[in-house]
C-alpha cells in the first residue's frame, strides 16, 4: 500500500508593524521612536529619516539600522550613503536571484521587524525612566513630601542675602541677617 | 440629533474661561482677567452647582486606560450622579454666567479655542435628555473607547483628524490657481509638501529625496551641454546650482528652499524640453 504525504509549503512569517503603503507603493514604517522608513519596491532603495530630533543619536541609529540590513544580506553595503535630504541615510536592496521564492519589500520589511524587536528592550528601558521620573516629579512618596498647604511660608526664601534691606541704608548692610 | 448648544455646556463655559484669563493674562488686560477669574471663582466652586456638574465631566473626560468594564460602570454612574443635579438650577446658574460674560466680558469668549469642544459635546448630549436612545449609546461606545484608549492613540488621533472638506476646499483652490502653469514635477512636489502634515512628512521627505538626485543628475548631465559647456559663465552657474543642491540635504527644508527647488524644476524644464 502506497503512502502520498503532502507538504504544505512554509508558513509565512507574520509581521506586526505601524505602517502605510503609499499610492506609488512605497511602505511607510513609524514603528520606531527615532526613524521613519520608507521602502520602496519602485525605486529598489530604503531610506530611513529622521522623526523629529535631528543629531547624532539618530544617525548613531541609521547606522545600526543599515547594519543591521546589510549583515542580514538585505541591501548592498556599498550602497549606504547619505540621502539628499536633510538628517537621511539610504541604501539600495538587493536583487534576488530567486525572486519566486523570495522577494526583496518582503525581505526587507520581515528584517525591519526584526531590527525594531532587538532594540525595543533600549526605548522600553527609556520610556520607563521617563516615567518614574514624571512620577516621582508628580506623585512623590512620603519622604520626599509635604503636606500640600500645611507649609508656612518663609520670610525669606533661599540662603542668599545680597538683596538691600532697610539696614543697607544705615550702612550696616549684612550685619542683621 | 439636536444641535448642541456650546453657551448650555457647563464644561464648555469653564473651559472658555479658563482660556480667556489667559489670553488676558498676555494682552496684560488685567481688568477684564480678573472679572473672568471672578466668574470662575463664583460660579464654579466645588459646592456650587455647576462645579459638581463640571466634575462630572472632568471624570469622563480626563481619565484614560481604564478597563472596558470599570470604565462602562463610571459612565453608568457618572449619568446617575447627574441625574441628581438639579437641571433647573443648572440652567439658571448657566443663564447668570452667560449674563455675566456677555456683559462683563464680551461674546467673544464663546470664540476661544477649546481643544476638547467635540468631547465635552459628546459628554454633553450623553447627560442631557434630548437625543435619542440610539445616539446616545453610541456616543457612549465613543466616551467608552477614550477612556479605555492610551494618551499616545488619542494623540495620534487628534494629530492626523484634518477635515475632508477642508482638504476638499483647499485643493480646488490649489487647482484654480495654479492650473496649467505649473510643470507635472512641481504639482507632484506642491501636492506632496501641503499633505506634509500626515505621516511625519515622511511622503513628501521620500519624494523630495527622489526629486533632489534626479535634478542633481540632470544638472550634471547638463554640464555636457554644448552650449552650457562652452559658455564658462553659464557653467559656472551651473555648478552654483549644483553646489546649492549639494547644500540642500545639510539642512532642513524650508519655504525658501522648496521656492528654490521649484525654481530648478522650471530650469530642468527649459534646459531639456518636454522629455519628462
Amino acid at each position: 500500500m502506497s503512502i502520498n504525504i503532502t507538504v504544505e509549503p512554509a508558513i509565512d512569517a507574520v509581521v506586526e508593524l505601524k505602517a502605510r503603503k503609499s499610492l506609488d507603493g512605497d511602505i511607510m514604517i513609524f514603528d520606531h521612536p527615532e526613524i521613519d522608513i520608507v521602502v520602496s519596491g519602485k525605486k529598489n532603495k530604503i531610506l530611513a529619516l529622521s522623526k523629529e530630533q535631528y543629531g547624532d543619536h539618530v544617525y548613531a541609529t541609521q547606522s545600526r539600522f543599515f547594519e543591521f540590513l546589510s549583515k542580514r544580506g538585505v541591501i548592498d553595503t556599498a550602497s549606504i550613503r547619505g540621502g539628499n535630504v536633510y538628517g537621511s541615510l539610504e541604501g539600495m536592496l538587493l536583487e534576488s536571484v530567486s525572486p519566486a521564492e523570495s522577494d526583496p519589500v518582503q525581505s526587507a520589511i520581515y528584517s525591519i521587524a526584526k531590527f525594531f524587536h532587538e532594540e525595543a528592550p533600549y526605548y522600553q528601558s527609556v520610556q520607563r525612566y521617563e516615567m518614574e521620573l514624571e512620577q516621582e516629579l508628580l506623585e512623590p512618596d512620603d519622604e520626599d513630601s509635604t503636606e500640600l498647604g500645611e507649609v508656612p511660608h518663609e520670610k525669606r526664601k533661599g540662603n542668599n542675602a545680597d538683596y538691600a534691606g532697610y539696614n543697607a541704608a544705615y550702612g550696616l548692610y549684612g550685619m542683621y541677617e | 440629533m439636536p444641535k448642541h448648544n456650546k453657551k448650555r455646556n457647563t464644561a464648555f463655559l469653564y473651559e472658555t474661561l479658563v482660556r480667556e484669563v489667559v489670553k488676558q493674562t498676555i494682552t496684560k488686560d488685567f481688568d477684564k482677567r480678573d472679572k473672568a477669574i471672578t466668574i470662575l471663582k463664583e460660579h464654579f466652586t466645588k459646592k456650587a452647582i455647576l462645579g459638581k456638574e463640571l466634575d462630572l465631566y472632568k471624570t469622563l473626560s480626563r481619565s484614560q486606560k481604564m478597563n472596558p468594564l470599570p470604565a462602562e460602570k463610571l459612565i453608568q454612574e457618572a449619568k446617575k450622579e447627574y441625574r441628581k443635579l438639579d437641571s433647573k438650577e443648572i440652567f439658571n446658574e448657566q443663564s447668570t454666567v452667560i449674563n455675566k460674560i456677555n456683559k462683563t466680558l464680551s461674546s467673544g469668549v464663546y470664540s476661544n479655542f477649546v481643544p476638547n469642544y467635540k468631547d465635552l459635546a459628546t459628554l454633553s448630549q450623553i447627560f442631557g435628555d434630548d437625543v435619542s436612545a440610539k445616539s446616545r449609546v453610541l456616543l457612549e461606545e465613543h466616551v467608552l473607547r477614550k477612556l479605555t484608549s492610551s494618551k499616545s492613540v488619542l494623540k495620534e488621533e487628534r494629530e492626523t483628524k484634518v477635515s475632508k472638506l477642508v482638504v476638499k476646499t483647499f485643493v480646488n483652490k490649489f487647482n484654480q490657481q495654479y492650473a496649467g502653469e505649473l510643470l507635472e514635477e512641481q504639482k507632484a512636489l506642491l501636492n506632496k509638501y501641503v499633505m506634509s502634515f500626515i505621516n511625519n512628512g515622511v511622503e513628501f521627505k521620500f519624494h523630495l529625496n527622489e526629486e533632489l538626485g534626479r535634478l542633481r543628475e540632470k544638472l550634471d548631465e547638463s554640464l555636457k551641454i554644448e552650449e552650457i559647456k562652452n559658455d564658462k559663465q553659464m557653467a559656472d552657474k551651473m555648478k552654483m546650482i549644483i553646489s546649492y543642491l549639494e547644500g540642500a540635504g545639510k539642512k532642513p527644508i524650508n519655504r525658501e528652499s522648496l521656492q528654490q527647488i521649484l525654481k530648478i524644476q522650471t530650469l530642468i524644464q527649459e534646459i531639456f524640453g518636454n522629455e519628462h
